[in-house]
Parts: C-alpha cells; sequence; structure tokens
C-alpha cells in the first residue's frame, strides 16, 4: 500500500530502455570497432575467412545484417524511453539508466561471446590459433559491465523523480 | 575555366607583392593542376570499377558467387548467429519490462 500523499513509481520502462539501447551501443562498438575499423573479426570469418573478393563480400553481408539488428534495438530501445518519459509514474533516474546501458552492454557481450564465439564458433574476436583468451577476456568484460551497471542501478532505486518534474 | 585563370593570375601579380607571395601563387597553381589530374583519376577510377561486380546482387560471375555463398547450406545456421543474441537480449528486456512490478517500483511524493 502506498503511503498517503506519495506515488508508486515504476522503473522498470527505464530499466528496459537502457537495456535495449546499451544492447545497441555494445553492438554498434563490437561492429565498427572490431569489424571495421580493426578488422580483426567479422561475422563468418571463421567459417570464411576475408581471403578472397567473394569471402571479404559475404562476410559483408552478415557484418551488415548484424547491424540491422543492432539498429532495430536501438530503435526499440528509444522508442521505450520516449514513452517512458511521458509517462509521470517513471522514476526519472539516471543513475538507473546508465546502470542498465552497462547492464546492456555487458550483456551483450556475454550474449554474443557464448552463441557466436563459443557454441557456434562462427568468429573469434581475434582469429588466429590463440583465439582463446580473447574470448574469454570478452565474456569477463560482459560479466564486469553487468555487475557494475547492477551496483549503479541498484543504487538509483530509491531515486523518485517522476519525468514530469524532472 | 576557373582553374586556368587562377594560374594564369599568379605570374602577372608576383611581381607587385614580392617574394613570398610568388611563391604561394606558384604553389597553389600547381596545386589545383595536380588536383584536376587526381580528380581526373579518380572519376576514371570509379567509372572502370564499378563493374566489377561483387556485391550481392550483381549478375555478374563474382556477384553470382557471392549470393550462392549467402544463400549457402549453413544459411539458417548463419542467420541464428547474427539475431540469435539479440534474440535473447530482446526476451530479457522484455522479461524486465513486463516482469513483476514490485522489484522495479520506487516511491516518491506526488
Amino acid at each position: 500500500m502506498s503511503a498517503p500523499g506519495s506515488v508508486e513509481l515504476d522503473r522498470r520502462p527505464i530499466l528496459s530502455a537502457g537495456l535495449l539501447l546499451g544492447v545497441g551501443m555494445g553492438g554498434f562498438l563490437d561492429g565498427i570497432v572490431f569489424h571495421q575499423i580493426l578488422q580483426l573479426h567479422n561475422m563468418l570469418s571463421a567459417v570464411r575467412p576475408p581471403t578472397s573478393v567473394v569471402n571479404i563480400e559475404i562476410n559483408m553481408f552478415w557484418d551488415g545484417l548484424f547491424h540491422a539488428f543492432t539498429w532495430a534495438t536501438t530503435a526499440l530501445g528509444l522508442a521505450v524511453l520516449w514513452r517512458a518519459g511521458g509517462r509521470a509514474d517513471v522514476a526519472w533516474s539516471g543513475r538507473t539508466f546508465v546502470g542498465a546501458l552497462a547492464m546492456g552492454w555487458g550483456l551483450f557481450n556475454l550474449v554474443e561471446g557464448v552463441v557466436d564465439h563459443h557454441l557456434l564458433g562462427v568468429h573469434h574476436v581475434v582469429e588466429g590459433p590463440g583465439h582463446l583468451p580473447w574470448d574469454l577476456a570478452f565474456l569477463g568484460s560482459g560479466v564486469v559491465l553487468l555487475i557494475l551497471g547492477f551496483v549503479l542501478a541498484r543504487s538509483g532505486r530509491r531515486d523518485a523523480t517522476p519525468r514530469a518534474s524532472a | 575555366m576557373r582553374f586556368a585563370a587562377i594560374c594564369d593570375a599568379g605570374p602577372r601579380e608576383t611581381v607587385r607583392v614580392g617574394t613570398a607571395w610568388i611563391l604561394l601563387r606558384r604553389s597553389r597553381c600547381h596545386g589545383m593542376k595536380r588536383l584536376r589530374r587526381i580528380a581526373t583519376a579518380a572519376a576514371l577510377l570509379a567509372a572502370t570499377a564499378a563493374p566489377a561486380g561483387a556485391c550481392p546482387v550483381c549478375s555478374r560471375p563474382a556477384g553470382k558467387a557471392v549470393r550462392a555463398g549467402i544463400l549457402d547450406g549453413r544459411f539458417a545456421v548463419n542467420l541464428l548467429a547474427a539475431a540469435l543474441p539479440f534474440g535473447v537480449c530482446l526476451g530479457v528486456a522484455a522479461a524486465v519490462h513486463f516482469g513483476p512490478v514490485g522489484s522495479g517500483k520506487g516511491r516518491g511524493d506526488s
């Protein structure tokens, strides 16, 4: 029950928006920095090494699809955040939002690392015989980001400023 | 031509202004010529490179090979590799968004 004169504030929209945007930010960082700028790997570089024009083009297609999914996730996160901004019962907490962003990024690193690097083996962070330490470091970064994000979001659980008065 | 006018104007005006200006003017003149040559070469290169046609929707042999490589027997696995991480993350975000209210609530003054 709420005390008289108080209103129950919902943190879930900020958490889910931050999670989705964090996943998008992590995906874009992976795609832009690792795939394109440093060119350490591509989407299928473990099964189709980019050593010919055809293989480079095939990898470029799958990299593009990866970026398309990243874009869609980011757009969805923006939509959720926009809707949350219009609600008076949502706690507009910076710590909660930034914590959720970090958790989203960490979640992406963890899930993408497990699925693509270890289960399906379509690529590794750094292609080559010594790829395991890099893949494990990628997973580790995901765990660290998840923990940091959780701690930060938890510290903002008592932030109680609704968007209307923020 | 604008390039020609700049290059022609340089030497006639240099006498009145000084040595430093002469050098600058000549350098600019040569730079414009070089720029025009580079632009022409780039245009020719772009015109001749385009028919390489290795894009997935190109009809040339390289394009067909790319298309075949994309739509090969591993297509479903590759699609899973690209989409599954986002699907899982979306599921987690949905669980938070539509999950139990109690865990996600704070309390504030109205």
